[in-house]
């Protein structure tokens, strides 16, 4: 099947971002994020060109992703602790203070998401940073559709009490 | 604060990214092993393609860390055009760390190399283009910061930080001559083991003059293109 890597390639340029913002958001350096990404892209590969059905893809890369990130912690004990260190953006063209507002900004939202129930902050990330849709965030964590919803209403509202005692 | 106003808070984190060099450097090293599996095997070549001979896991690494190191030119062009003007010493300490940074690229490649075992004649060769252009990049980075060091002034080049950068230039050099040798003997590995199976081949007229060449080659040392000849074997 020649045209596999091809396929392949083109479903890596659409999801490397987000997948690497998803773990990002969940682990606490940039190297733990990138060696996570790219083992769910090896894994995703790996399943992909095996031929087996791949019903969604996105929502089997973020289940990979996921899944990896719950090994990381689990594995050797870790604690999730997110740092409150200012976010890189990489837009030049912003002028500086609007850019240091934003990276402040960002990473007190970044901090926020990392103090609400490590469930509900996954539901928000998928839903609202990545657009996925009710029913393939359900796929990706294995819940009901009417689970995720409830989940997502009750971890926003917990977000946004946590953003307005931090000044939002 | 309303919803809206919280998703729009919410999507300020879309701005993360992943750095370009990285997400090229992965897709790389996503498809390294496929690309390889699918390469057909010329039938000269079958002998080194049995399940013996499979290429561990290791080869990619080191195809994919090399591949980090080419990219990693526009990078550092970038860092020093912008150093370039005003040589300070905060400045020549910033240089020394990305030097630093880049000696340590290139001794894990080096390390990862000396660990792997390749016994693949056409992965050793497809390894040399991207050793060659990490050590073009290195030698590149290692010029121009020499230019910025002299730039400076001479209060600044005797100072702590400069002679700190002098020496990690000087490290640098000998990371890439070290990743340099250590790639040429792997190729002299594959090459021996290649020659000495091959001398008890029947070759036809052709293959058995591009043999002799080949061999003239590798026992003058010019071990990339001798291994280019005898890949030629049989075509």
């Amino acid at each position: 099947m020649p045209n596999l890597k091809e396929q392949f390639s083109r479903i890596y340029d659409e999801y490397i971002k987000k997948i690497y913002r998803f773990v990002y958001l969940k682990v606490e350096s940039e190297d733990i994020a990138q060696d996570i990404t790219s083992e769910a892209f090896i894994k995703g590969w790996d399943k992909f060109k095996s031929g087996e059905e791949i019903k969604n893809m996105q929502a089997f890369l973020f289940q990979i992703a996921r899944n990896l990130v719950i090994d990381y912690y689990r594995e050797k004990g870790r604690v999730r602790t997110i740092s409150n260190q200012e976010l890189q953006i990489p837009d030049p063209r912003m002028a500086v203070a609007r850019q240091s507002q934003i990276s402040s900004d960002m990473a007190q939202v970044k901090l926020a998401l990392s103090e609400i129930n490590e469930d509900y902050q996954d539901l928000i990330v998928l839903r609202y940073l990545d657009e996925l849709s009710i029913q393939e965030i359900a796929k990706v964590v294995g819940k009901s559709e009417g689970a995720v919803r409830v989940s997502l209403h009750r971890g926003m509202q917990d977000l946004k009490k946590r953003l307005e005692n931090k000044g939002f | 604060m309303q919803e809206k106003d919280l998703v729009r808070t919410i999507e300020q984190l879309r701005t993360i990214e992943p750095r370009k060099d990285w997400v090229l450097s992965v897709k790389t090293r996503v498809f390294a092993e496929y690309d390889f599996e699918n390469e057909k095997p010329h039938r000269v070549w079958s002998f080194f393609m049995k399940p013996a001979a499979v290429i561990p896991l290791a080869a990619f690494a080191v195809i994919g860390l090399v591949f980090y190191l080419s990219s990693f030119q526009e990078l550092q062009t970038a860092k020093l055009e912008m150093n370039q003007l005003t040589a300070d010493l905060q400045e020549i300490q910033k240089l020394t760390l990305s030097l630093e940074g880049l000696q340590t690229d290139i001794r894990e490649a080096k390390d990862t190399l000396d660990a792997t075992e390749i016994n693949n004649p056409k992965i050793v060769l497809k390894m040399s283009e991207g050793i060659e252009k990490a050590a073009m990049t290195g030698r590149g980075v290692i010029e121009e910061t020499r230019k910025i060091v002299e730039a400076a002034s001479s209060s600044n080049v005797e100072s702590e930080e400069g002679l700190s950068i002098l020496a990690s230039i000087t490290n640098t050099e000998k990371a890439i001559e070290d990743l340099e040798k250590s790639y040429q003997e792997k190729v002299k590995a594959v090459l021996e083991s290649l020659i000495g199976e091959m001398d008890h081949w029947a070759l036809g007229e052709e293959d058995f003059q591009k043999f002799q060449e080949a061999k003239q080659d590798y026992e003058q040392g010019r071990y990339s293109e001798s291994l280019e000849k005898i890949l030629m074997i049989g075509f």
